[in-house]
C-alpha cells in the first residue's frame, strides 16, 4: 500500500527577517498505484511539496500521511520512500553496484548475496548489467540516470518521489526515458510523485496533475481536464503549447450580446451570455489550435495581417497582432501563409473559454471532447476518402 | 608625441609577445637556469646538510667543502641515536603530533560538516571567531595563555601540548574541511538519508570518503604545526618527561662548545618524520590543494 495524503500543508522559509511562503495550506490525496505530477512555474513550491513529504524539510504546519498513518515527524529513512534527485545524486566513490546496494545495506538486514542478487536483477531490468562495476564518472548522463532509478527501484518503496529527474537529459533520450519510465511505473504499480516545470512530461505521463502557483493548490486533474476544462486562468496559461491567448473583453447586452475588445467584437449565443452575465471584466481564453480560418465575411471573422509565420511542418504557428495583443494559431501545416498576408480568422464559440477579470476563475469552458467517438470519427475519415475519391 | 605612446604600450606588447613564443632551445636553457639557480637557494643548504651528518666534527671544522669517501660515517646516527633522551623526545614528539592531528581532525570534521550542513544562530559568528584566531601572533597570547594552561593544571603534560597544539589547528582544519564540504552536494546527504542513512552514516560513508583529498591537506598541515612547534613546547614543557624534538635539538647546545655534527644529524632525523609523510599523502595532498572540488570525480 502507498497512499499519500498532505492535510493543510505549509511550509514558511524565513529569509533575512522575510517571511517567504513556499507552500500554502496544501490539500492533496494521492492513491496507491498512483502517478501524480506536481507542476507549476519555478518558485511555485512543487519541490518544497515533495522535500516535505520525503522528510527532508519540516513543514511549518500541516501534516504528512502515509497509508493513514501520520509520518510528518518521521525521519526520511523511516518513511520506506525512495527519491530520484535532478543531479542523480550518484555516490561518486562508489561503483554503480554500490551506489544500488547502499539503500539496501542501510535500511535492510538482507545477507550480502540477497543484495547482490537483487541488485543484479535491478540492474538487468534496467539494461544496465553491464555498467554495475563503474563509477558515476565514467556513466553518460543517461547511465548515470538508470543508475539513479535503479537505485530507487531495488529498495522497492512504498513510495517514488522524482524531483525533475529528467531535466538534465538531452531532447532526444528525455523522450525515450519519459516513455520507459511510464511503463516502468505502470509494471512496479508504485504510488509516484513526480516534479516537473515541463507540461508535456506532466500531460503524458500522469494518472493526474497537480498545478501548483505562487505555493497554492490551483487543480488536481486528469491531464485532459486540465487542459480542456482549466478552473483559472493560471491553469489555462500553463497548460498548453502554445500557450491559450487571452483578450480582456467587456460584455456588451445593448441588442446583440456581443464580446467587445480593442481589436475585435464577437456576437454571442445565449448559453455564453447565461454563463458570462454579472461579471464586470472578462478574459477571453482560446487555444491556438482551436482558431479558426475563415472567408472575411463571415460571421465573427477578424481579419488582421500576418506577423510571422513558423511552418513546423505538420502544423504552422501564425502570429497575428489584434488589438495591440498577440494572438498565437495554431494551423494546418498545408497551408502557406507568408508575413504581411491578410487573414480572416474565427474564435468559435463551442471552443472559448471565458475568466472572471478579477479572479480569474473560469465561468466558462470548452465542450470537454467525447471519448468514446473512435468508430464515429473512424467513419468519418471514410466518408471524407469517399468524397475525395469522387 | 605619439611615439611615447607607442613606446609605453610597445613594452607590454613585447612582453606579450615574448611569453607567447614558442619553446626553442635558447628558451628552455633560460627557463632551466632560472629554475636551477632557484632551486639551488632551496636545496643546497638540505643537501649541505645531509652531507655533513655523515662527517666528523673534525671535518665540519676543516678548510674543505666536499667530503671524500673516506671521510663519511655514520657514526653520528648511532650516537644520536643511542642517547636516551632523544629516543625519549622522538617519543614524545610522534605521542603529541599523532594526538594532535587526531583530535584536529576529528573536531574538524564534526565543526567542518556542522558549519556547511546546518544553520543556526551564531554560526557565522563562529565562523569569524575561528578566523580571527589565525591573526593574532602566538607570542602574544604565550603568557596568558600558559596562565590558563597553569590553572588547568596542564603544564607539562602531553595533554597541555596537545591541547595547545590543536587551539592553532582546530580553526584552521575546521575552515579547510568547511570549505571542502561546501563543494559536495548536499543532494548527496539527501540521498543517502532516502536511502536510510542517519546523519552519522551520511558523515562517514559518504561525507569522509569524499573529503579525503581535504582531510590529508588538514592532517598534514596539523601534524607538521605540532611536530615543528618550539614556541608553545618551551613554555609547557618543564621536563624531560614532555621534550619534543625541536626543542630537543638544544640538547647538542652546550654553554661553551655546540657538537655540531650531532646537531644536524638530530635535525635531519628530526625531518625525516615529515618527509616521509608528504611522500605517503603527497597524491591527496596535491590534489587537496590544487581542486578543493569534486573535480573528476
Amino acid at each position: 500500500m502507498g497512499q499519500l495524503e498532505t492535510r493543510n500543508l505549509t511550509k514558511i522559509f524565513q529569509d533575512s527577517g522575510q517571511e517567504i511562503v513556499a507552500v500554502d495550506d496544501l490539500d492533496i490525496t494521492i492513491e496507491d498505484g498512483e502517478f501524480i505530477t506536481l507542476v507549476g512555474p519555478s518558485g511555485c513550491g512543487k519541490s518544497t511539496t515533495l522535500r516535505s513529504i520525503a522528510g527532508l524539510e519540516t513543514p511549518t504546519t500541516g501534516e504528512v500521511y502515509l497509508d493513514g498513518q501520520e509520518i510528518t515527524d518521521r525521519k526520511p529513512k523511516a518513511r520506506d520512500m525512495a527519491m530520484v534527485f535532478q543531479s542523480y545524486a550518484l555516490y561518486p566513490h562508489m561503483t554503480a553496484r554500490e551506489n544500488m546496494a547502499f539503500g539496501l545495506r542501510m535500511a535492510t538486514d538482507l545477507s550480502a548475496e540477497e543484495i547482490d542478487r537483487q541488485v543484479t536483477e535491478t540492474a538487468e531490468m534496467m539494461e544496465i548489467g553491464n555498467l554495475l562495476d563503474k563509477k558515476p564518472g565514467d556513466l553518460s548522463g543517461g547511465q548515470q540516470q538508470r543508475v539513479a532509478l535503479g537505485r530507487a527501484i531495488v529498495r522497492d518503496p512504498e513510495v517514488f518521489l522524482m524531483d525533475e529527474p529528467l531535466s538534465n537529459l538531452d531532447a532526444k533520450l528525455r523522450t525515450q526515458m519519459r516513455t520507459e519510465l511510464q511503463a516502468l511505473q505502470q509494471d512496479l504499480d508504485i504510488t509516484t510523485l513526480y516534479v516537473t516545470h515541463d507540461q508535456t512530461e506532466a500531460m503524458t505521463m500522469s494518472d493526474r496533475i497537480v498545478i501548483l502557483d505562487d505555493g497554492r493548490l490551483q487543480q488536481i486533474g486528469t491531464p485532459l481536464e486540465c487542459y480542456h476544462q482549466p478552473v483559472n486562468q493560471f491553469v489555462a496559461g500553463f497548460i498548453g503549447s502554445p500557450s491559450m491567448n487571452f483578450f480582456e473583453i467587456e460584455l456588451n447586452t445593448q441588442g446583440e450580446p456581443t464580446f467587445v475588445h480593442d481589436g475585435f467584437e464577437m456576437k454571442i449565443d445565449e448559453d455564453v451570455l447565461t454563463d458570462v452575465e454579472g461579471h464586470e471584466s472578462l478574459t477571453l481564453g482560446i487555444r491556438p489550435e482551436d482558431i479558426e480560418v475563415v472567408k472575411a465575411d463571415a460571421r465573427n471573422a477578424i481579419t488582421k495581417q500576418v506577423q510571422v509565420a513558423e511552418p513546423l511542418g505538420e502544423v504552422t504557428y501564425v502570429h497575428l497582432e489584434i488589438g495591440q495583443q498577440q494572438c498565437t494559431a495554431t494551423l494546418q501545416g498545408d497551408l502557406v501563409f507568408d508575413a504581411g498576408q491578410t487573414l480572416s480568422i474565427r474564435f468559435p464559440q463551442d471552443r472559448i473559454h471565458v475568466f472572471d477579470g478579477q479572479t480569474g476563475n473560469a465561468l466558462r469552458n470548452r465542450e470537454p471532447p467525447a471519448r468514446d467517438d473512435i468508430e464515429a470519427f473512424a467513419e468519418g475519415q471514410v466518408d471524407e476518402t469517399a468524397r475525395s475519391d469522387a | 608625441m605619439a611615439n611615447t605612446d607607442d613606446a609605453s604600450t610597445g613594452v607590454v606588447q613585447r612582453i606579450d609577445a615574448w611569453l607567447d613564443e614558442d619553446m626553442s632551445v635558447r628558451r628552455a636553457g633560460i627557463v632551466y637556469v632560472v629554475l636551477g639557480l632557484y632551486f639551488a637557494f632551496l636545496l643546497l643548504p638540505i643537501v649541505y646538510m645531509l652531507l655533513a651528518s655523515f662527517t666528523s666534527q673534525d671535518f665540519l671544522f676543516s678548510p674543505e667543502l666536499i667530503p671524500s669517501l673516506s671521510d663519511l660515517t655514520i657514526n653520528n646516527y648511532v650516537s644520536v641515536l643511542t642517547i636516551g633522551e632523544f629516543q625519549r623526545y622522538f617519543v614524545n614528539s610522534t605521542i603529541i603530533a599523532v594526538a594532535t592531528t587526531a583530535l584536529v581532525l576529528t573536531v574538524g570534521i564534526l565543526a567542518g560538516y556542522s558549519m556547511s550542513r546546518f544553520e543556526y544562530p551564531g554560526r557565522r559568528g563562529l565562523l569569524y571567531a575561528f578566523l580571527s584566531t589565525q591573526m593574532l601572533p602566538i607570542v602574544l597570547i604565550l603568557i596568558p595563555f600558559f596562565l590558563l594552561m597553569y590553572d588547568l593544571n596542564l603544564i607539562d603534560s602531553h595533554l597541555g601540548i596537545v591541547v595547545a597544539h590543536s587551539v592553532i589547528g582546530i580553526p584552521l582544519g575546521t575552515w579547510l574541511l568547511k570549505g571542502y564540504i561546501d563543494d559536495i552536494p548536499e543532494s548527496l546527504d539527501e540521498a543517502a538519508m532516502m536511502d536510510g542513512g542517519s546523519r552519522f552514516d551520511v558523515l562517514v560513508r559518504i561525507i569522509i570518503p569524499l573529503s579525503m583529498p581535504g582531510i590529508a591537506v588538514a592532517g598534514f598541515y596539523t601534524f607538521i604545526l605540532s611536530w615543528n612547534d618550539f614556541l608553545l613546547v618551551s613554555i609547557l614543557s618543564q621536563t624531560e618527561a614532555t621534550r619534543t624534538l625541536p626543542f630537543g635539538l638544544q640538547l647538542f647546545q652546550a654553554q661553551n662548545a655546540v657538537a655540531w655534527n650531532l646537531l644536524i644529524t638530530a635535525a635531519i632525523i628530526t625531518m625525516v618524520p615529515v618527509v616521509l609523510l608528504f611522500a605517503l599523502a603527497q597524491k591527496w595532498v596535491v590534489e587537496g590543494l590544487a581542486s578543493g572540488g569534486m573535480k573528476g570525480m
